[in-house]
């Protein structure tokens, strides 16, 4: 009897109305999270004045838009901070195979506890805050009391403490370094998994056919791997113009300040910093739209190139 | 069967996570609670921001019991010297009960979004503000000048009175200072070298030092440090941005200023410039603390804590170090120095209260008006006042045999020891006056009548003579004093030069948002370079730092940024004149 109710219920449900409603919060949250907030994208039409009812706010068009190119010092500001963020974002890209190979190495690790040990190390520091990883940053960096300098000194390598937390050099090295250190683990998560995925059945042919085990990987688990990077390497392209705000935040002081301002930065500073709302809207709003522009156009490329295209 | 009943079970658990997660977001605080059976105590949200390292202090049980027995409400929210936080409700337009603006700026946005309650409606629920002839002026002043044109009363400032503290006052590591035995350096860069010689000694003692470090939190138009260091020394200060007013050559009438003649910032003339000169020479010579590039005012404070900065710029600096040393065998510290090529500015007098400081208002959405408006006109009360400074009767202040008020021994104990004094419900004496920063009084203003301080403990350690080791040797040199302040207000006598600042920064109109939005523009830029230009590796580096500065500066609009200042300051000088002098 309870069998055939239970059933009754479950015919009445559709699958893809079962399945809509399962993936309901999170559309719930993307809209609040994501699309909603877009509705601020209208301060960049007006002069707006915090504390001013926004239909009191003078409408003036285009102006902050423009302000970004006519006045040669925002012109040169506008500039800098694409440079930064391009610069970085093309050493992320370059790098973009790094968490691929670490999958693969951990995954050719024999001695399963130590596969695990690394595992869990490198995952960790994905979880630990930018604030705090600043905080070990600077006691390790400092001057006169950090570890790297005091060893250093000790060596006798140097007579000064190096301040490496107040220079511009090396400024986005240095941000992809510590980046790499922090995500590459966590990253690589995703690799493991699809390594799990491949037919077992290709190794074994392979093993019969007398493949080492860098022949294993070049001819079998990178090919299989491709599509899942190339995938991410797509969607990463919509994020080209976005940074780690929290990771450059915290280390952001006026002697980097040239070279680690990103425009996500850029229009924090303006916007909270500054306290230049409208104008730091403006050039929030156009980051979006080169990146919006930016997706389209390698999904475009994708479809031809590849044959296959995320939407 | 068992794993699918699991599953259900962790997803039922993960549901409701989430939405106990959810509903913590929201506001189900209730409004009013009951302290006891007759009494209502209101619930006002509220948001001070104000500048002090004592904002930490939060949910104190005597504050919160006395608030709640003696004015009927209880405070949510406290305060933050983040100025970030205010920006972010500013512009949600939406402030809360109770607001504590810090400054014109903030308070003109409120002012103009419609943000601030008009208290002059509400004259007959504040009286301690309406009926007391000493605000009267205030009042005035703000409906005249600072309410649109409205002439309405939108918000109070915190601070009135007389005062003879001043705005900096130098601290030397007396102990290394007393062993080279008390050079007089003549001028800026024979102290330089008197600094040097102070690392050196601290150096085979096996102490790092640097004699100066700086923070970045309040670089606003240029680098904060820089300009600490020239009003220290030179007595200087931009009252209005990029404009700056050499206190020296300042007559003490602000009407007979010629303020087209005041020299540019961002010239070889003007005195940040000779500053960062100084501090750049200073890093060439290993002075400057190279951590202080990224640090921020605790970590600032902290250096002194250790005693390991040599020059110090407020008196407060510090006081961990001198407290912990300055009574041993071999003891250390800081003392009050000062040389008379320096000069000090002494803080102006608040006769309409300050206005580009703490401003006390209330939200015109307040919808507890009522517990907000009797809270506002208790902060105005001379029992509000009374209880910030002194405690409370029986707890840190007692009547004698003749009738005189006097200071608790277990109070006066605490204060002797250098003690935070606790209250038995919890909280400590500070409290009332870190939640609520406000001295409405200035805190070291006397009562001209009685010839009493209002403040109990002020007046106590005025009477009290520091006899440590350190202090000692410091009066073998300056005299039976605390510190030469005290010595010029006892004797005449002093070290210097000493500068009444007038208080036209109190009248000083807003700018525009165009022009406000150049300044920081500016700002940015300048202090980013003023920072650069300390550390410069050599001198090609700073000066063509300092040319990149003024070109870039030129761009941004520097020209309008001047003139409109002149333009301000000149209706501030015509407003002292008309309301102040």
């Amino acid at each position: 009897m309870n069998a055939e109710i239970k059933g009754r219920t479950r015919r009445k449900i559709k699958p893809g109305v079962r399945l809509f409603l399962a993936t309901l919060p999170i559309l719930i949250l993307f809209f609040l999270l994501c699309y909603l907030p877009l509705e601020g994208w209208k301060y960049s039409f007006y002069d707006y004045k915090p504390g001013l009812k926004f239909e009191d706010c003078e409408f003036v068009g285009l102006k902050h838009f423009k302000s970004m190119f006519i006045n040669p010092v925002m012109r040169r500001e506008t500039f800098r901070v694409l440079k930064n963020t391009l610069a970085m974002s093309a050493i992320g890209y370059i790098t973009a195979f790094l968490p691929m190979f670490f999958a693969i190495f951990l995954n050719e690790v024999r001695f399963k506890r130590f596969k695990k040990l690394v595992q869990t190390v490198t995952t960790v520091p994905n979880f630990v805050s930018w604030i705090i990883i600043f905080s070990v940053a600077t006691n390790i960096f400092a001057v006169d009391s950090g570890i790297l300098n005091s060893v250093l000194k000790e060596l006798g390598i140097i007579d000064k403490g190096i301040n490496i937390l107040a220079t511009d050099d090396h400024v986005w090295l240095f941000m992809w370094a510590l980046g790499t250190w922090k995500g590459i683990g966590y990253s690589a998560i995703i690799y493991l998994s699809a390594i799990s995925a491949i037919d077992q059945e290709l190794y074994e042919s392979s093993e019969i056919d007398g493949a080492g085990r860098f022949q294993k990987i070049r001819h079998i688990t990178i090919p299989s791997l491709m599509p899942t990077f190339i995938t991410l390497l797509i969607l990463s392209i919509a994020s080209i113009l976005s940074s780690d705000f929290d990771k450059l935040f915290v280390f952001e002081n006026a002697f980097n300040k040239e070279y680690i301002e990103t425009l996500d930065l850029y229009v924090y500073n303006l916007g909270i910093g500054q306290r230049n709302i409208s104008y730091s809207t403006a050039v929030g709003m156009g980051k979006s739209l080169i990146g919006l522009l930016l997706l389209l156009t390698s999904n475009w490329i994708s479809g031809k190139v590849r044959g296959e295209k995320i939407f | 069967m068992k794993k699918r009943l699991l599953c259900k079970l962790v997803s039922l658990l993960l549901c409701m996570v989430m939405l106990f997660s959810m509903t913590a977001c929201g506001d189900t605080k209730k409004d009013t609670t009951a302290v006891d059976d007759q009494k209502e105590v209101v619930e006002l949200e509220c948001f001070f921001n104000f500048i002090n390292a004592l904002c930490s202090s939060e949910n104190s049980a005597w504050v919160d019991n006395y608030l709640a027995e003696n004015v009927g409400v209880v405070l949510r929210g406290r305060a933050n010297d983040d100025a970030n936080i205010m920006s972010s409700l500013l512009a949600s337009g939406d402030l809360p009960d109770l607001v504590g603006l810090n400054g014109v700026t903030d308070y003109q946005s409120a002012l103009d979004g419609g943000l601030l309650l008009d208290l002059t409606q509400y004259k007959d629920k504040l009286p301690n503000i309406f009926k007391n002839e000493e605000y009267a002026g205030m009042i005035k002043y703000r409906s005249d000048v600072l309410s649109n044109g409205t002439g309405g009363l939108y918000a109070v400032p915190a601070q009135f009175g007389r005062v003879e503290a001043l705005n900096t006052d130098a601290l030397i590591r007396w102990d290394l200072y007393a062993e080279l035995g008390y050079p007089q350096p003549a001028n800026s860069d024979a102290f330089l070298e008197m600094l040097k010689d102070m690392q050196d000694l601290a150096a085979e003692k096996g102490e790092k030092t640097y004699a100066f470090t700086f923070f970045n939190d309040w670089d606003l138009e240029y680098m904060y440090g820089a300009a600490l260091v020239y009003g220290i020394w030179k007595g200087s200060n931009c009252l209005v941005p990029y404009l700056e007013a050499n206190m020296n050559q300042l007559d003490a009438d602000p009407t007979n200023w010629n303020v087209d003649k005041m020299v540019p910032l961002l010239s070889e003339e003007s005195l940040i410039y000779e500053s960062l000169e100084i501090l750049f020479k200073a890093n060439q010579m290993g002075l400057v603390d190279p951590e202080a590039t990224g640090q921020n005012f605790s970590g600032f404070m902290e250096k002194f804590d250790a005693g390991k900065i040599l020059f110090a710029p407020y008196n407060w600096l510090g006081g961990a170090f001198t407290g912990a040393n300055k009574d041993l065998e071999n003891w250390k510290g800081y003392g009050n120095i000062k040389f008379p090529w320096m000069t000090n500015i002494i803080a102006a007098d608040n006769p309409i209260g300050i206005n580009n400081d703490v401003l006390l208002a209330i939200s015109a959405n307040c919808e507890k008006l009522d517990a907000a408006l009797a809270f506002l006109n208790w902060m105005f009360s001379d029992e509000a006042i009374d209880v910030r400074l002194n405690g409370l009767e029986g707890w840190t202040w007692e009547y004698d045999k003749n009738g005189d008020r006097v200071l608790t021994q277990a109070f006066i104990d605490a204060i002797n020891k250098g003690e935070e004094f606790e209250h038995p419900d919890g909280g400590v004496m500070g409290d009332m006056y870190a939640i609520l920063p406000f001295w409405v009084k200035n805190q070291n203003t006397w009562d001209e009548e009685t010839g009493e301080y209002y403040c109990l403990s002020t007046a106590h350690n005025a009477s009290i003579l520091d006899t440590s080791k350190l202090s000692q040797d410091w009066q073998s040199v300056y005299g039976k004093y605390q510190s030469l302040n005290e010595k010029r207000l006892q004797t005449g006598e002093f070290v210097g030069n000493y500068w009444k600042d007038p208080g036209i920064s109190y009248f000083m109109p807003t700018a525009s948002d165009e022009i406000t939005q150049i300044i920081n523009s500016i700002g940015s830029m300048v202090a980013t370079n003023n920072w650069k230009m300390v550390f410069a590796a050599d001198r090609s580096e700073f000066d063509a730092l300092w040319e990149k500065t003024k070109a870039d500066a030129r761009e941004l609009g520097l020209e309008r940024v001047i003139e409109d200042g002149k333009a301000r300051l000149k209706t501030a000088i015509a407003n002292w004149s008309k309301y102040c002098k």
